[in-house]
């Protein structure tokens, strides 16, 4: 099997076109009906807005699929163009986006370390397969904001929490045994140091309506019919907790593995999770 | 059997950094004042912060039961860090020197650490390089004076932030000196800062007079700085870890490996640049231009790009970060691609220093 990697540079506002229009599409015929298609989506703003797509695909079929990926990416891209983002220079960093409606394959150099090679954990990549799938069947239905993104991450979130406990009692244990996961993270120290506990408080206090409304969401199982995709996340983190010996070091694996698909940071996992973690202690 | 106590110095350089050093130097003597044959050396380099007043009120006890070393020079405008420790290091009288920065807590007993690591039969050095996560600790290195001497201090050419301390270790491990990695979390805890006070003392942080680029392609751009001596540099950042079209990774055998960002060809380009307000002058070896600035886009025209004047102080300070540190990164790779042991062949950590107050006997190093 070979990787490829696709970065598909495109009006975040529109990514629920790309997904519906293109990805779905591209993977159902790359697939041919057989449900064993290997492929991760990462979100990522790096560079400019892009969806990043990874494929496995099998070396003799390696050169066609590529051929199909282009031709079928050149016709979207020409057809569906998003709207130009709007920049503001001087930029952010350094460097210029790549142009907004392009593609380009393998732009970020990963050596031997390859995305799929870095999951030796086959449940983990069990993992990355659900939260892709997730991102595809839940993120292509209307515009894609920042705020949908972090209200999403939240439900995944929680959702780990959830597939680790059985009560409120353990999750309020797993969640303050993920939180010491990252007592020797620099991000940890950055944090502590930035944000005071009234300013905790406050964001508390800002979205507590949005994390009781999420909670429950997870809480109560199974989940509704509308979000099967959360009662599929919830099972598929619940087998790889229970099977790792430390639940608090799997889950803490777990939240950067959210991290890596949604583009969130570890400050952000780690200011989202004292926030469940306030919203447990009040129940 | 208890290993013999060789004699440690415990030095700590200090520029505007009285406020971390309030909090760590006596915490730091207490946590080591049973292993005796150590001496704390504290270099004021002119700092501009109270440092000699606090030393004389409230250090005068240590420095006169000689737990305490008090040295000022007052030559530095600037931090110089290479410079700095060398001299520092050279005025230390112990066997073994130990660098520890004016925000580190050195943690209970690290003398007594320090000692049975230097007990070690190879020839040793203590360093952080290598933990992850750990950038406020990578300046705590210890070595036997006699190494230092040797491969003559800390390598003077680089005048900027960074690599100096890799440097080091480089030509260290070259001539034959093991590295005994500190691992014990106990004795790295320090006080966390910001990137700005990091440089806030160093030369290029103060003579920069604004900071501009120009972008090229999604891999590179390149970068202004003009300083307020009316000299100016350019260089062309090179991203190597992005191929694609727009730029191939970069052609030096791992350094797409080693580093995210190079400087194209490792050239920077030097000139002088004239304010004809609200435009810009330039002049470099048989290149002549006038900047165009361009007031409703907020940017100066050169050639068919544009150059936008930076503002933000955090890409700044990335900024001259990148510059200080590529700056001594090209001599620390220079130095390891030549295999060069010994540096500083004219000397070096000079200068004209007053111990423990005494101005009427000024020591020359």
């Amino acid at each position: 099997m070979k990787e490829l990697t696709v970065s598909i540079f495109y009006n975040q506002e529109e990514w629920h076109i790309l997904n519906t229009a293109f990805i779905i599409p591209l993977l159902d015929s790359l697939d041919k009906g057989n449900d064993n298609l290997q492929f991760n989506i990462l979100l990522n703003s790096l560079n400019g807005s892009n969806v990043k797509l990874i494929l496995l695909l099998p070396d003799d079929d390696f050169e066609d699929c590529k051929h199909l990926i282009d031709s079928k990416l050149r016709f979207f891209l020409s057809h569906n163009p998003s709207a130009p983002v709007s920049l503001s220079f001087p930029l952010k960093g350094f460097f210029m986006d790549f142009p907004n409606n392009t593609y380009w394959y393998n732009i970020y150099y990963q050596g031997s370390a390859l995305w799929f090679n870095t999951m030796n954990d086959n449940n983990f990549k069990k993992i990355h397969a659900c939260l892709s799938r997730t991102i595809l069947n839940t993120l292509s239905n209307e515009r894609i904001d920042n705020e949908s993104i972090f209200t999403f991450s939240l439900y995944l979130q929680i959702g780990i929490v959830r597939a680790g406990s059985n009560n409120l009692k353990e999750a309020k244990k797993l969640v303050s045994g993920m939180l010491s996961c990252f007592d020797q993270k620099e991000e940890k120290r950055m944090i502590d140091s930035e944000l005071a506990e009234d300013q905790l408080k406050n964001l508390y206090s800002r979205n507590e309506s949005i994390l009781a409304e999420i909670f429950k969401d997870v809480w109560n199982r199974p989940c509704s019919a509308d979000l099967a995709w959360l009662e599929n996340w919830i099972n598929t983190c619940s087998v790889t907790i229970k099977e790792n010996i430390s639940g608090c070091k799997t889950s803490y694996n777990l939240l950067k593995a959210i991290n890596d698909h949604l583009e969130t940071s570890l400050s952000t996992s780690l200011v989202t999770l004292k926030l469940v973690n306030m919203a447990l202690q009040k129940m | 059997m208890q290993p013999e106590k060789k004699r440690i110095s415990f030095c700590t350089v200090c520029m505007n950094r009285l406020a971390h050093l309030k909090q760590t130097l006596k915490a730091n003597i207490k946590d080591n004042e049973t292993y005796g044959n150590l001496e704390f050396v504290l270099l004021d380099y002119n700092s501009g912060d109270g440092l000699e007043d606090y030393a004389k009120d409230q250090l005068k006890n240590y420095i006169k039961d000689n737990r305490l070393v008090y040295y000022k020079t007052c030559t530095p405008k600037y931090f110089n860090r290479s410079h700095s420790r060398n001299l520092l290091f050279k005025l230390a009288t112990g066997d073994i020197i130990c660098n520890i920065d004016a925000d580190n807590y050195t943690g209970k007993n690290f003398a007594a650490y320090v000692n049975n690591a230097f007990c070690d039969p190879d020839r040793v050095f203590l360093s952080t390089l290598g933990l992850t996560g750990k950038k406020d600790v990578l300046g705590r290195i210890g070595i036997s004076k006699t190494d230092f001497l040797n491969i003559g201090g800390f390598d003077e050419t680089m005048v900027n932030y960074g690599f100096e301390d890799y440097d080091i270790i480089n030509r260290l491990q070259l001539s034959g000196v093991k590295k005994y990695l500190i691992e014990e979390e106990s004795y790295l805890k320090y006080i966390p800062h910001t990137n700005a006070e990091r440089i806030c003392s160093e030369q290029l942080y103060n003579n920069l007079h604004s900071f501009m680029i120009k972008y090229l392609t999604p891999a590179s751009s390149e970068l202004w700085l003009l300083f307020k001596n009316n000299q100016f540099t350019r260089g062309t950042i090179v991203h190597n870890r992005l191929a694609g079209d727009f730029f191939p990774y970069s052609k030096k055998n791992g350094e797409h490996i080693k580093y995210t960002y190079s400087i194209l060809e490792d050239n920077w380009i030097d000139g002088h640049w004239g304010d004809l307000n609200p435009d810009i002058e330039l002049f470099a070896d048989g290149y002549n231009e006038i900047l165009r600035y361009d007031a409703e886009g907020n940017y100066f025209r050169g050639g068919d790009k544009r150059l936008y004047p930076i503002k933000e102080s955090t890409l700044i300070e990335e900024g001259i970060f990148f510059y200080s540190q590529v700056f001594n990164r090209i001599i620390m790779e220079d130095n390891l691609s030549r295999k060069n042991i010994c540096v500083n062949l004219n000397g070096f950590g000079k200068d004209t220093v007053y111990k423990n107050f005494d101005y009427n006997n000024p020591v020359t190093v």
